[in-house]
């Protein structure tokens, strides 16, 4: 392999559009944050090679979709239809990836997927429930001491918000590293592995087109997790917290 | 190991959120997993270099969009009651550089190609042949479009060897090959003579026009069930509405609790030569 870290983003579903057929598709932001810092971007297809997946590649980013089909703990009226095959395999790669210890990081749907492959719950109807409503909107969060988001970061800053989601039961091991004003999981670390969950959309929070302007650069956060990755790979062992 | 095998992605704005993004049927990765490789889809043009050494073939799949003739040194014409911009359209800047980066450095590795649709018309033209703009204007005859049509494999060729003298093909192309590509000679004719595959003389490459992914996988159902739902040509105010509504009623993913027992033909003569020269059996 080569010696840029590969890292392996999954799937949103979608229908192919000259054969109206089934099929996967990705938005290009999350590959261009991984190639923007040092990473190969692939995307993984087929079910039955999820061993390859994890044997060759470096680390694993689940992205954001459109919406969730939920791991059990969910209100069964409110799930939407579909995606249950992308989540069994995305559960497959998760357990295939966090086996070998090497890198996972989820957004958006992707960090509540992380937190569900963990035994975590969601729920659905952020605005419901809390009185505000967090799609297509920015506020700040507020981080832990010490977290890689805080140390990346600082301890207060803004964030996009695209969700209708949240996470509810905190998956096992899992801590929070960030909030929102009122309280929502923002952002998660696991105590032990580098596994690491963000609400928000680091990927739109690069360059000329940062949503919302007044966020900082995403682009430390690509360029630590695919060196991460990388090392991870060169055998250097993780070691939680050592981000300066 | 499994060979690894690259799949370039077609290249579509998000109807909802106008963001670019690459998508890829599943039936390519089925097809590709049926006869024993690994499939990943390409998502990065600059690192063309990199996808070519690591990975042991290169799929070159099928697109609506047209190879920009410019990159065959023609001018874009544009048909007869359509605007520049239904020319335009037909062609996506972002796809040609990514299939003919990637076309490009697997050709310079003498690594395994396989050209399906528009795929096939990539590979002709980084190899330096050109195209039929509009092949019924052009040629002055009518192309099946989307009906089952006879194409005859070449006498001896390898392409005869795997499928026999005749088959029954179907597929959707509006251009063809003109000139063919430094290297590559016809494997499969009409009978009015437009050439519906190639292969190469030295080097493990070949292409065909009609769609040999959808062999035993679920396009065919999929087309059935899905064609009127949305209409992907002509955009028009009401597709985001029908879209949501689409999303709402009937998930296109209905129906699979899991990928695991989807259809992987193996038996796919295609595919099964392919990875053989993936893993160089052949």
């Amino acid at each position: 392999m080569s010696k840029k870290p590969v890292i392996l983003i999954a799937w949103g579903p979608c229908l192919d559009l000259q054969f109206y057929a089934q099929g996967m598709m990705l938005t290009k932001a999350y590959e261009w944050a991984v190639a923007g810092n040092g990473g190969i971007p692939l995307m993984p297809l087929d079910r039955s090679c999820i061993e390859d997946y994890a044997e060759r590649c470096d680390g694993l980013i689940f992205p954001g979709a459109m919406n969730f089909k939920p791991l059990p703990g969910i209100p069964q009226e409110k799930i939407i239809e579909g995606h249950a095959r992308r989540d069994e395999f995305q559960k497959a790669l998760f357990d295939a990836f966090k086996a070998k210890g090497k890198p996972i990081m989820g957004i958006c749907e992707g960090h509540q997927k992380v937190n569900c492959c963990l035994n975590g719950s969601i729920l659905l109807d952020l605005a419901e429930s809390s009185g505000v409503g967090h799609f297509n909107t920015a506020h700040t969060v507020k981080t832990k001491k010490g977290s890689l988001i805080e140390k990346i970061w600082g301890d207060d800053f803004y964030i996009n918000s695209y969700h209708n989601y949240y996470v509810d039961r905190l998956g096992d091991d899992l801590e929070i590293t960030a909030v929102s004003p009122q309280g929502n999981v923002e952002a998660v670390e696991h105590k032990s592995l580098p596994i690491f969950g963000f609400q928000f959309h680091p990927e739109r929070m690069r360059g000329d087109d940062k949503i919302p302007a007044e966020a900082p650069e995403a682009d430390p956060l690509f360029r630590w997790f695919i060196d991460l990755c990388g090392q991870i790979r060169d055998g250097k062992p993780y070691v939680k917290d050592a981000c300066k | 190991m499994k060979p690894l095998i690259i799949i370039t992605p077609d290249d579509f704005n998000d109807p909802m959120s106008h963001r670019p993004f690459y998508l890829t049927k599943r039936s390519y990765a089925s097809a590709v997993a049926g006869a024993g490789g690994s499939p990943y889809l390409a998502l990065e043009a600059r690192f063309y270099e990199d996808y070519a050494e690591m990975a042991d073939g290169l799929l070159l799949a099928g697109s609506m969009y047209n190879v920009n003739p410019a990159r065959y040194n023609e001018s874009v014409r544009v048909p007869e009651g359509k605007t520049v911009f239904d020319a335009q359209a037909a062609l996506s800047f972002t796809k040609d550089s990514l299939d003919l980066t990637l076309c490009k450095a697997f050709l310079a590795k003498d690594k395994p190609i396989f050209g399906i649709g528009r795929g096939m018309e990539v590979l002709n033209v980084a190899l330096g042949g050109s195209l039929y703009q509009d092949l019924e204007g052009d040629l002055k005859l009518k192309h099946p479009q989307g009906a089952d049509y006879k194409v005859k494999t070449a006498e001896g060729s390898k392409l005869a060897e795997l499928l026999g003298p005749e088959i029954t093909v179907k597929n959707y192309n509006t251009q063809a090959i003109k000139e063919l590509g430094e290297g590559l000679e016809a494997a499969a004719c009409t009978e009015n003579g437009i050439i519906e595959a190639v292969w190469h003389k030295e080097l493990p490459v070949f292409g065909v026009m009609w769609h040999p992914e959808t062999y035993k996988t679920s396009d065919d159902a999929d087309w059935a069930e899905n064609k009127d739902l949305i209409d992907p040509i002509e955009p028009d105010m009401e597709l985001n509405a029908r879209l949501m509504e689409f999303f709402k009623t009937k998930s296109p993913m209905t129906g699979f609790a899991t990928d695991k027992d989807v259809e992987r033909p193996t038996d796919n003569a295609l595919f099964n030569y392919f990875i053989a020269l993936c893993r160089k059996e052949a």
